[in-house]
């Protein structure tokens, strides 16, 4: 799974800046990258184990706002998302990015996107 | 200040974790296009795989992605192990964005190469390599300067035919290159023919070695896509001879 990737990703980033027994994180994860929270959560708990870290997850999402370079018309992606076939919504999974090579600007139809927020996963806090 | 500013990006940490186990990352560049970069990333990938290396090939390429066409890849299906776990042809672990992308062009500008390059390399698991070969775009743009960035052990090898016009853009790039902090290896000279080579007096004030000059064949083009062809041409020749000569000694 995907998700374990970015858990390894998160962890190794907390502990190298807290050496601690109990460690708090507070994650904002961006809705474009339709992350599977409960997996995340579970590969979190479970690699924390395996380093002996009582591990507390907060999670937050971030809804994604897209900007249309060329109108500059700004948009949200959910409905587009959920109209897409599932390998390229697969393929978004893996890299966001890619969401511009499958969905066009609703009002003037070009391709020159940008992800304003709601994209990734980021550490907000470690406590 | 930007509360984004504050927040810790987790990928950027563990792309060394990702990478400590491949010996070597030959980066393989070129000033413009249609010199060859990609048939000798993909041949120099094919050729050290049947010197019994592990090798791994990650094409960069995002804007005209060519090594899976070069080799013949026609199943472009990736597997997932807590991660994504590269394809293996003729025992290359293979990474590109045609794995996600299929046929639809990629319209990245640089911000968005910039994070599918973090994205690729946080997530793909590599595992134990004696080569990573990255296929580069041409010229020195953001993804050239990412992976300047990210890859700190890259050894660049400088692709080029023997155009006129090719020495005085080599010269520019080349300083821009050592001025990132890029170690050149050397130059790989393509389509050479027999009055039509490049000033060796010319590479050698750059204090660059020529590392392979490869002749101009007719028959080229029809080998892509058959990586068993591929391998009986006189380019393959040269690399093997690359390979020997520079790269194992």
């Amino acid at each position: 799974m995907h998700e374990w990737a970015l858990a390894e990703a998160v962890l190794y980033s907390v502990k190298k800046r807290k050496r601690r027994k109990r460690i708090e994180i507070k994650l904002r994860v961006g809705e474009m990258q339709q992350i599977d929270l409960k997996i995340l959560r579970f590969a979190l708990k479970e690699l924390a184990k395996l380093e002996k870290i009582e591990l507390r997850v907060r999670i937050r999402i971030e809804k994604t706002l897209v900007k249309c370079r060329v109108c500059g018309y700004e948009f949200g992606v959910s409905s587009f998302l959920k109209k897409l076939k599932i390998t390229k919504r697969e393929a978004i999974h893996f890299i966001p990015e890619l969401f511009s090579a499958f969905i066009k600007c609703p009002k003037c139809g070009r391709q020159d996107l940008e992800i304003k927020g709601g994209r990734g996963v980021w550490i907000e806090e470690v406590r | 200040m930007d509360r984004r500013s504050k927040m810790i990006d987790p990928r950027v940490n563990i792309i060394s974790e990702r990478l400590k186990k491949i010996k070597r990352i030959l980066v393989v560049v070129s000033c413009k296009g249609g010199v060859g970069k990609s048939s000798f990333a993909s041949i120099l990938s094919l050729t050290l795989s049947n010197f019994g290396y592990k090798v791994g090939l990650l094409d960069l390429d995002f804007f005209g992605p060519s090594t899976h066409l070069i080799l013949g890849i026609k199943r472009l299906r990736f597997k997932e192990e807590r991660g994504v776990v590269p394809i293996v042809f003729k025992n290359i672990k293979f990474i590109s964005l045609v794995l996600w992308a299929k046929e639809y062009a990629i319209p990245f500008r640089g911000k968005e190469a910039s994070n599918a390059i973090l994205e690729l390399l946080s997530i793909t698991r590599w595992g134990n390599l004696d080569f990573l070969i990255v296929d580069m775009p041409p010229g020195i743009g953001d993804i050239t300067l990412d992976v300047l960035k990210l890859f700190k052990r890259g050894e660049f090898i400088l692709v080029t035919t023997p155009s006129p016009l090719s020495l005085e853009v080599i010269k520019r790039f080349v300083k821009l290159l050592r001025k990132n902090g890029a170690k050149i290896i050397g130059v790989v000279e393509n389509m050479r023919r027999r009055k039509f080579k490049l000033k060796r007096e010319e590479i050698k004030k750059l204090k660059l070695k020529i590392l392979a000059s490869i002749g101009f064949e007719n028959k080229f083009e029809e080998d892509l896509g058959n990586s068993k062809k591929l391998m009986e041409t006189k380019f393959a020749e040269e690399v093997k001879k690359f390979i020997k000569e520079h790269l194992l000694k």
